[in-house]
């Protein structure tokens, strides 16, 4: 190790030291200082954005054991930092003066998490990076605001949580006791599960391993069958903090399967194809109907993102490197998607949490009521919002469901599950013309509905930045989404895994570079040889 | 191969054995042979001679004796982290020996000396935060 190697991880340094110092500078007594909290927050986002930006895609290569630089790290860096930006923003006055700076280094340690689970070349490592993600938003539930219902959500989040963490850990140990090795690639020719998957087929032990670390990181995406919890959790948390839980989990989740996956090659067993299969179409049909029926804004807000979750499943299963022309990327559409989610479900709740109603925080459509009158610009960005979210032109939720529903259709004949998917891409584009309901009723109460009351504005300039920092890229990125979407594109193929990637890498005209390093045996356990029949 | 090993695990189920027969004997030749124990409310009475105990013995602890467990256990954690390490570092330190990594280094004495200092730093820093938030004070 050298510290060239160290300085690839600038930007992960720079969110640990800034959590800490935000902690430190927090647990000081006097007042004033808390004020300093946020806006440290905020320069220790923009400080590890910049280095990541001046880092540029790194080359794909590990830099300690452990820890596999990409430019799926890249990609995911840059996007984890940005919304992470407006998070802050949309947080700024948000907790208790002497509470300040707990919070704000837990959201920085949970964006941490995120960096390290793109970054993770381990199971091991994998699973702390989730569960660094994971329980710092446990604690920031119960303390986003003084009320029972915070605390009643921060339990059940927590506990089912620490189940969800429980079956991903079981799930690995069994696919290490097929695999071998807890790595999931080497340079060389050493043990890892990629070098594993690419020899032959899954055994038994494996589709277990795999089946279940499904099931622990579905509950962490908000899939049918583990979405239960988010209603509730969603609806006690103060809404600045939801918005938070409706991207950060959701986006360790996704990358963690991504790299799960692209370890196996890609090469998913038919149990786990159905699995998810039946699982995204749940997801996305439960996620609508569910949200129809809520007269509750986060709670709406809670289920739509249930069924996002199964719009991304579909890119998921289409995988990277299936069927022809322009759009058969699946990977990098989910990677699209995911972003321009983070940025339209954060939008709507910033905007939740900049009014209040007879002294009370929104909660209800009602309470929505005459919004636009009040401020009109925020009322325009709460309906770019929503049609992002409902996915109607000229808005980036257009471009982002476009990207999903046509890396399915754009699947070739030889594909052995074509027609399964097609059909799932079928159920999706039904499932955003009902989803489209309920985001109408949100549009309507802001514009049309009349009220006896309408809604204060309460929020500071930070949480109105943070509105037009969701709300404009969702228009930019219609008009321009080739910038993202080729980053996402590069980020879909970050092994440079001997079989199957190889392909894809050929096929969509980039080259990754060529790596140097020699390898050494490091994980290789006993009993490799001997579990792989 | 994994059963073939199963052998070497030969001696703990002897040892666990013995231990539950040895235990299960002694209470059940206590009970047998010792004297038996004659029953009333004087008798029964948690103190035979002294004074009747008044309220409960399932009281609520104090919320500041989990603070204490709690720090007990982070710092407690912390030592058992350090004891390998030190070994380690120390085979590394007098007689050269190095682990060699997936990327074609070496973890020497400075790579483990490093990783060491951003741990432990990591836990001085938890000390001093919770010296500044003052879960040392008992009041």
């Amino acid at each position: 190790m050298n510290f060239e190697q160290l300085s690839m991880l600038a930007p992960e340094f720079t969110m640990l030291v800034g959590g800490c110092l935000a902690l430190l500078v927090g647990a000081t007594s006097a007042s004033q200082r808390a004020q300093l909290v946020s806006p440290l927050a905020f320069i220790t986002i923009v400080a590890a954005l910049l280095m990541t930006l001046s880092l540029g895609t790194p080359e794909s290569a590990q830099v300690i054991p452990g820890l596999w630089l990409s430019s799926l790290t890249f990609y995911v860096r840059c996007v984890a930092l940005v919304v992470g930006a407006i998070i802050v923003l949309v947080n700024w006055h948000q907790p208790t003066a002497s509470e300040r700076g707990e919070y704000m280094a837990l959201i920085l340690f949970s964006l941490l998490g995120v960096l390290l689970t793109a970054s993770s070349n381990d199971l091991i490592v994998l699973f702390f990076s989730i569960e660094l993600v994971s329980i710092p938003t446990y604690v920031l539930i119960g303390l986003s605001r003084e009320d029972s219902r915070a605390s009643e959500s921060a339990v059940k989040y927590f506990f089912l949580g620490a189940l969800s963490a429980a079956i991903l850990a079981y799930g690995m140990s069994f696919l290490y006791g097929a695999a071998g090795t807890t790595l999931l690639q080497t340079s060389g020719d050493g043990a890892s599960i990629a070098a594993w998957a690419s020899h032959g087929v899954m055994s038994g032990t494996a589709i277990v391993g795999l089946l279940l670390i499904l099931a622990g990181l579905a509950f962490k995406v908000a899939a049918v069958p583990l979405h239960v919890y988010v209603g509730d959790v969603y609806e006690g948390a103060a809404s600045p903090i939801t918005g938070l839980l409706g991207f950060v989990p959701k986006l360790a989740g996704f990358v963690a399967l991504i790299q799960i996956f692209s370890a196996c090659q890609w090469d998913v067993p038919d149990a786990a194809y159905w699995a998810i299969w039946a699982m995204a179409a749940a997801t996305m049909t439960v996620g609508n109907v569910v949200a129809l029926l809520q007269t509750n804004v986060k709670r709406m807000l809670a289920y739509s993102s249930v069924a996002h979750t199964g719009y991304m499943l579909v890119a998921l299963l289409v995988g990277p490197m299936a069927g022809h022309g322009p759009m058969h990327n699946g990977v990098a559409a989910l990677l699209f998607y995911i972003a321009v989610y983070g940025a339209m479900n954060l939008g709507l709740f910033a905007v939740l949490s900049a009014f209040a109603r007879r002294g009370k925080p929104i909660e209800t459509l009602d309470d929505l009521a005459g919004l636009a009158t009040v401020s009109p610009l925020i009322g325009l960005a709460t309906a770019v919002c929503s049609f992002s979210l409902m996915g109607l032109p000229p808005t980036a939720g257009f471009v982002g469901k476009l990207y999903v529903f046509s890396s399915a259709f754009s699947l070739g004949a030889e594909h052995a599950f074509q027609k399964p998917l097609i059909i799932l891409a079928v159920i999706g584009v039904v499932n955003s013309a009902i989803g489209a309901a309920y985001y109408l009723r949100i549009v309507a109460s802001v514009y049309i509905r009349e009220s006896d009351e309408s809604p204060t504005p309460v929020a500071g300039h930070p949480v109105r930045w943070g509105i037009a920092l969701c709300s404009i890229p969702l228009l930019v990125l219609f008009v321009w989404p080739v910038g993202l979407l080729d980053t996402a594109r590069q980020a879909s193929v970050p092994t440079n895994a001997p079989v199957h990637s190889v392909k894809v890498v050929e096929a969509s005209g980039i080259t990754s570079a060529p790596n140097t390093t020699p390898p050494v045996l490091l994980n290789e356990m006993p009993f490799a040889a001997a579990s792989r029949d | 191969m994994l059963i073939a090993n199963i052998d070497s695990y030969a001696p703990i189920v002897v040892v666990a054995l013995i231990a539950l027969t040895m235990a299960a004997g002694m209470l059940t030749l206590a009970h047998v042979l010792g004297p038996k124990a004659r029953h009333g409310s004087v008798k029964d009475a948690p103190y035979e001679s002294g004074m009747p105990p008044i309220g409960s013995t399932h009281r609520r602890l104090n919320v500041r004796f989990y603070i204490v467990a709690v720090l007990f256990l982070l710092f407690d954690v912390e030592v058992i982290f350090l004891w390998p390490w030190a070994k380690v570092f120390h085979a590394a330190a007098a007689n050269g020996v190095t682990i060699p990594l997936e990327n074609g280094g070496v973890a020497d004495k400075g790579f483990l000396l490093i990783g060491m200092g951003i741990f432990f730093s990591l836990l001085v820093f938890g000390l001093l935060y919770e010296w500044k938030k003052g879960a040392f004070r008992w009041e």
